[in-house]
């Protein structure tokens, strides 16, 4: 007879990891961003410790390649060694961004932890009370990806214990994802693990509940396109069933919000009525990061200039860094309707007409943007634009143009 | 397209106006405020519409409307447009061939025409040269290049925007833009998290080099271990070098003295016990023998003070006399104070009785108790006859004084009463008075009656007047009645009428009588009344009657004192009678005094009322006087015997050395008792002491025996002959104890430090000068290594430090967030910096597209036009695209930039421009040319050059012009003339009001 075992399933720490899309953070809520990814992962202790788990699972990406410090190093460590106090266990594997970390930093753990070594599939055996109860395979990246189905290398032989599969990487599809240890859903089907334990992927997911095979996601969303609450699995198993509950640990939370029914008529308006709905937006429990979506009246859209934007976004946010539960609008984004009949004015072979057939046939723009985009830092460090991007200023560019030059009346 | 007729309904002032234009040139003169700017935006406004506030300044203020037609010919299609405020949300509706159009066709009909276009191209005016001429010299070139492109110059200052704004942004190698600012900020970042980083690497070889070192620090501490042990063992060595040597010494000695193995080890001790006791024993004897000496001496000095025997009494008896003779002495002395007291009492009773008798005197006086009463009785009657007498005296005075008192009133009242005859006289006065009196009361009576009869007389006379006229009328009406029943014939009545009428008559003859009574009576008072007014007065009457009753009193007195005076004078006379009786029973007493006197001469000094007092105390002193006769005896007796005992006494001190002595005989007596007895007590406790003593003395010795016994076995045991021997003999045994002792403390110094291996220790033959050489070398070594620790300590505090400083500081993490901040704000800026960049270059790429497709046309037309307006002054017109501005060519070749053109000349180049421009749009858009006094600062040569050009661009292309010059240059020009005079005067039929 098997007996019960708790513990925690959670991956895609990146500790210490720098957010993307942040500027002109004030001192304060710059501190709490940086500490953020730190103290969700000593929630996650907490909670461990708390809900007296067996052990804790993390599941890959531990760190960033690029952004280890020891600083996250210690914490990890110092978090490991508080696990080890009240005899809970950690199992490790490295993933796509922190395979190899062992080169650059120190990384021995308390005896309580036992880390997936190599992309050989390991098995380590949990004891409880002296007796073996679960076993937990997995595997560690040793370079950036694995193209290999590492699903198939699985073997499950032992099914009078827990049988746990760890495994960090993506569903098969066409796109880039596929270099991390690919795998379908049916690859499950053929394992009699009772329990899949997956990392990679930064959105929280079941995949399927029986087994259950979950994503946690990460612990603390890291920009925009990882919004709401992030955390962890507590696991609890019996011969009978498994139940599997979400904690949240993050410390800021990461919003896209839309305003779709302001009544504002001017900046003013909008400013204070924008105001408003942030304060009712603060919530003692969390931090925020938002980056806000406006519909204006059309009338009012129409006359708004971009600086005017920039001006009431940094309005927004000027006594944020005095709050203890504060309220980052990050960006705003408002809808223009620059209404005009483009294929006309393309049609007419008037000037405009010209440019737009200019834009139109630009299928390169970059190539007006070499002197920038050729440079060397930013060719280092900045990602380049996107198509999508491009497009996007494209766009804009064309509306620049088009709201000069056709402006009415007499001259 | 041909405009044929503008239908002006409502349009600023102009209200139901219709301009009739042609094909060709349209000259539409008037002075200013004729409203021809009013025509020109009419035009715009139906074809495109305006901007609300441009709209409302055109609204007619007859009608508030605004709005109208155009008629016109387009595509060889009747074209209606038609335009109001108020209709068709003030959109344009459009007819064909007087058909309205669907949107689509609408769409159609605008097809390549805009209100910008309009105003760009095809509408000209004064303000658009002047705006020219304001540009800069060196800009004028490049906005005609553009407006050679585009008609417009709005695109220039777009691009120059554009450009700036990117330039703001970012530039290839500036400092200031800035993205160029954040892309160092970065490099900066990025150089510093390298640095970082190389830091934070070092942290594993730090961490190494701490393993390392710390090893290291724990093989030294090992060996400093070590050597500290052995350096320990040395020293202890070195410490003990003394105990140890000592100890290995002793040892050899002691291998030599093996004879003193049989001594019994007991023998010093034994022989020290034996010595203590025989001293012990020796001093216990002596201190015996000395205390019996001293008992015997002490003996026989008491036997020699002791007199006892020679005493004529036992000593008990001698005692009791002592005893005897103090008490005796002690009575003797209270015998004293009593008849002392009794004597004090006695005389205090002499005094007392006023003699002065001894008291044997006293006993004989021969007085008993019959005496006492006697003389009692006599005393007692004495008293009361003198208390009589006198008694009898007072009352004899009192009742003398009543008499003499009740004498004198009795004279005083006989005084007062009146002689008789004068009181007769009184009393006939009275008489008289008091018939006078009672005469004037009658009179009162009499006067108040004639007031009744008067008031009654009064009644009656005027009864009687009410009579005198009623009574005939009363008469009258009876005797009517009478007359009446008489004749009626009732006889009853008749009757009863006569009664009345009898009874009135009687009834006034009464009354009539009784008034005349009452006259008569009334005046008989009246003479009464007069009669007694002439009688005295009451108050003399008064008088004498009250000198009457006091006469009465007086003489009742009178009686009364004499009475009295009787009474009194009896009452003299008996107490005379009673005092002659007292008088004989004091004479009696008197006599039996005196025989008293006889017997007891003592009482003729006192007075008889004290003898009674006077026997009490005689007979008080006699009994006390008794006493001091019994004490005085009891004193006598009781000396004697004292005297007796004393003889005894002195018998007993003389056998003592006696010294002059302040006691008295008996406690002398009592002390030398006392001590001979006590001397008798101690003399028998020396005795038991001694016998106790010598018993004592026997004990010792048997005590010591065994002592003695054992001290011999003790010297044969030993060997020795004598004590000298055995003395020596034990001195060499001590020698030997000593050195054993010595050894075994050396032993145990080195085994405090060295325990279980002391034995070895002590065995060993320590070579002392090697061992201290080994300590120095240790000591030494110590040192060094010492140094080495504390060198690899300080080593391994600065790596921890380093390693904590690494791990606690953070920077490299700081660095990375910093650095993501700032990437994301350079791509933020870059886009939008490439946005801005973008546009430009799609500006540019569509100017340089037009440079190449439309310029060469357009320049071609621009040269024809400038050579037309300057006279073939100019012969060539053309563009730089790097410069972005035209050059002309003069007709000598020569070449000039649009900067070095006159001002005028400058004019006629943007005018050859609009010229060409418009002619090169006409093929689509086909609007017609608007001028508005385009060219009123031109001089007339140029204006005729102008209207020539003017003239031929209107044979293919409609153009209207608006002028305030009637007839001047435009006179010989073919054109349909319009002119909006004040008073809308039609011309050629062409201008007429609509009805």
């Amino acid at each position: 007879m098997k007996t019960t075992i708790r513990f925690i399933h959670a991956a895609d720490l990146h500790l210490d990891s720098p957010y993307v899309g942040m500027q002109n953070l004030p001192e304060s809520i710059f501190k709490d961003v940086k500490e953020s990814t730190l103290l969700a992962y000593n929630r996650l202790i907490e909670l461990a410790i708390e809900k007296r788990v067996d052990f804790v699972l993390f599941v890959g990406d531990l760190f960033d390649q690029q952004s280890t410090s020891i600083k996250s190093v210690i914490t990890l460590k110092r978090g490991l060694e508080k696990l080890k106090e009240h005899g809970i266990f950690a199992y490790i594997s490295y993933g796509n961004h922190d395979f190899g970390m062992g080169d650059k930093v120190d990384l021995t753990f308390p005896d309580n932890t036992y880390v997936f070594q190599s992309e050989e599939i390991q098995c380590f055996p949990y004891n409880k009370n002296g007796e073996e109860v679960a076993q937990i395979h997995g595997f560690s990246y040793e370079k950036r990806a694995v193209k290999k189905k590492m699903i198939r290398e699985f073997n499950f032989d032992r099914p009078d214990v827990y049988q746990i599969g760890t495994l960090h990487g993506s569903i098969q599809s066409n796109t880039d994802h596929d270099v991390y240890a690919p795998f379908q859903l049916e690859d499950f089907e053929k394992h009699q693990a009772d329990y899949w334990a997956l990392g990679h992927i930064h959105k929280r997911e079941i995949l399927s509940e029986n087994p259950f095979i979950i994503y946690p996601g990460n612990i603390q969303g890291r920009h925009i396109n990882e919004p709401g609450e992030k955390g962890c699995y507590v696991v609890d198993m019996t011969p009978h069933q498994t139940e599997v509950e979400f904690h949240s640990l993050q410390e800021i939370i990461f919003e896209q919000r839309t305003i779709n029914d302001s009544e504002a008529n001017n900046i003013e308006e909008l400013t204070e009525e924008l105001f408003r709905i942030k304060e009712s937006w603060r919530n003692t429990s969390h931090k925020y990061i938002i980056r806000l979506h406006l519909q204006l009246p059309e009338t009012f859209a129409s006359t708004v200039e971009h600086p005017q934007i920039d001006e009431l976004l940094e309005l927004l946010n000027e006594q944020e860094d005095t709050e203890r539960d504060w309220v980052w609008i990050q960006a705003i984004y408002w809808s223009v309707d620059w209404n005009y009949d483009r294929d006309e004015m393309k049609a007419s072979s008037q000037f405009i007409g010209e440019v737009l057939q200019a834009i139109d046939d630009d299928e390169d723009p970059i190539r007006h943007l070499e002197i920038l985009a050729n440079n060397r830092v930013v060719k280092k460090h900045v990602e380049p634009f996107t198509k999508e991007t491009l497009d996007e200023m494209k766009a804009e560019a064309e509306q620049m143009i088009v709201k000069e030059l056709i402006k009415d009346g007499e001259s | 397209m041909q405009m044929n007729k503008l239908e002006l309904v409502s349009f600023g002032k102009w209200n139901r106006k219709t301009i009739h234009l042609h094909k060709g040139m349209n000259i539409i003169c008037g002075p200013n405020e004729s409203g021809k700017t009013s025509v020109r935006m009419f035009v715009t406004y139906i074809l495109f519409g305006l901007e609300k506030e441009l709209r409302e300044r055109f609204i007619s203020k007859l009608d508030g409307q605004l709005g109208g037609r155009i008629h016109l010919t387009h595509n060889r299609e009747e074209w209606t447009v038609e335009r109001f405020l108020h209709r068709h949300r003030g959109q344009a509706v459009l007819y064909r061939g007087g058909e309205r159009v669907t949107e689509d066709e609408a769409k159609q009909f605008y097809q390549g025409m805009d209100s910008n276009l309009f105003a760009s191209i095809f509408s000209f005016q004064a303000r658009d040269l002047q705006a020219i001429r304001e540009k800069k010299a060196d800009e004028v070139g490049k906005v005609l290049f553009n407006l050679g492109l585009t008609g417009s110059d709005r695109i220039v200052t777009l691009e120059n925007s554009l450009d700036k704004k990117a330039g703001e942004l970012f530039k290839k190698s500036g400092r200031k833009p800035l993205l160029n600012v954040k892309i160092s900020e970065l490099k900066e970042i990025l150089k510093k998290i390298d640095e970082v980083k190389a830091d934070e690497e070092a942290h594993q070889s730090l961490k190494e080099t701490l393993r390392h070192t710390e090893e290291e620090l724990s093989t030294y501490e090992q060996e400093q271990k070590t050597l500290q042990e052995s350096i320990r063992h040395h020293e202890k060595l070195h410490s003990l070098k003394t105990q140890i040597l000592s100890h290995q010494r002793l040892s050899e000695d002691l291998k030599n003295e093996s004879w003193i193995e049989g001594f019994p080890p007991d023998a010093k001790s034994k022989y020290d016990q034996y010595k203590s006791e025989e001293l012990k024993f020796k001093e216990q004897k002596n201190m015996h023998l000395a205390r019996i000496e001293r008992l015997q001496s002490e003996k026989e000095t008491l036997q020699n003070q002791s007199k006892q025997v020679e005493y004529p009494l036992s000593i008990d008896s001698i005692e009791k006399l002592v005893g005897e003779s103090k008490q005796l002495e002690h009575s003797l002395t209270e015998l004293d104070e009593n008849l002392r007291k009794e004597y004090e009492q006695f005389n205090r009773y002499m005094n007392q009785a006023g003699l002065s008798y001894s008291p044997d005197e006293v006993i004989r006086i021969d007085s008993n108790d019959y005496t006492g009463e006697m003389w009692k009785d006599l005393a007692k009657e004495e008293e009361e006859l003198t208390e009589k007498l006198a008694d009898q005296q007072l009352k004899k005075r009192t009742y003398e004084e009543e008499v003499t008192e009740l004498e004198g009133l009795l004279n005083s009242t006989t005084k007062k009463q009146l002689p008789r005859d004068e009181k007769i006289d009184l009393e006939q006065q009275r008489d008289a008075l008091k018939a006078n009196q009672s005469a004037s009361e009658w009179k009162k009576q009499l006067e108040e009656e004639k007031k009744k009869q008067a008031s009654e007389l009064e009644a009656s006379k005027q009864l009687f007047t009410k009579m005198t006229w009623g009574f005939p009328v009363v008469t009258g009406i009876l005797l009517a009645l009478f007359l009446v029943f008489l004749f009626e014939g009732n006889n009853s009545d008749w009757f009863i009428v006569a009664v009345v009428f009898s009874v009135g008559v009687v009834g006034g003859l009464v009354g009539f009588n009784q008034s005349k009574k009452t006259t008569t009576k009334l005046m008989q008072l009246q003479e009464d009344q007069s009669e007694a007014l002439n009688q005295t007065d009451p108050e003399q009457l008064k008088n004498i009657e009250l000198t009457l009753i006091e006469q009465d009193e007086l003489s009742k007195k009178a009686n009364q004192l004499e009475t009295k005076l009787e009474y009194a004078k009896n009452n003299v006379k008996e107490l005379v009678v009673e005092q002659d009786y007292l008088n004989h029973r004091m004479e009696q007493l008197e006599k039996k005094r005196d025989e008293e006197i006889n017997r007891f001469p003592f009482l003729s000094a006192t007075n008889i009322s004290f003898w009674p007092s006077l026997y009490q105390t005689i007979s008080q002193a006699k009994a006390i006087a008794e006493s001091i006769k019994n004490l005085e005896e009891k004193k006598r007796e009781q000396q004697a015997q004292l005297d007796e005992n004393y003889r005894v006494a002195q018998s007993i001190l003389a056998l003592y050395d006696s010294n002059a002595d302040e006691r008295s005989i008996w406690e002398q007596v009592q002390n030398h008792l006392t001590r001979e007895k006590d001397n008798g007590k101690t003399l028998q406790r020396i005795h038991n002491d001694l016998l106790e003593l010598q018993q004592e003395l026997k004990d010792l010795h048997a005590r010591f025996e065994p002592h003695a016994d054992e001290w011999k076995t003790l010297l044969a045991r030993t060997n020795s002959a004598d004590e000298a021997t055995f003395v020596h003999n034990i001195t060499q045994h001590q020698e030997y104890m000593n050195k054993l002792k010595k050894r075994e403390e050396a032993y145990e110094f080195v085994y405090q430090t060295f325990s279980e291996q002391t034995d070895k220790i002590l065995r060993t033959d320590h070579t002392w000068d090697k061992i201290e050489e080994d300590l120095r070398i240790e000591s030494m070594r110590l040192e060094e290594i010492r140094d080495t620790i504390n060198e690899l300590l300080n080593r391994r505090a600065e790596l921890t430090a380093q390693i904590k400083q690494l791990e606690e500081d953070g920077e490299l993490s700081d660095l990375i967030h910093q650095k993501s901040m700032l990437v994301e704000e350079i791509r933020r800026r870059s886009k939008e910096w490439a946005t801005y960049r973008l546009a430009y270059s799609y500006l540019k790429e569509t100017k340089d597209r037009y440079q190449n497709v439309y310029f060469p046309g357009i320049m071609k037309d621009t040269s024809d036009n400038f050579s037309v307006l300057t006279g073939n002054k100019y012969v060539e017109v053309q563009f730089s695209s790097e410069s972005e501005t035209i050059n002309v060519c003069d007709r000598n070749g020569e070449w000039f930039q649009v900067g070095q053109l006159s001002e005028g000349t400058a004019d006629q180049l943007y005018i050859a421009l609009r010229l060409a421009l418009s002619k090169a749009l006409h093929a689509s858009t086909a609007l017609p040319f608007l001028l508005d006094d385009a060219f009123v600062n031109f001089d007339q040569q140029r204006k005729q050059h102008m209207f020539s050009l003017l003239e031929k661009q209107s044979s293919e292309h409609q153009i209207i012009y608006f002028t305030c010059e009637a007839n001047d240059s435009n006179d010989k020009v073919e054109a349909n003339r319009i002119e909006l005079t004040a008073q809308e005067r039609s011309q050629n039929g062409q201008v007429e009001l609509l009805t």
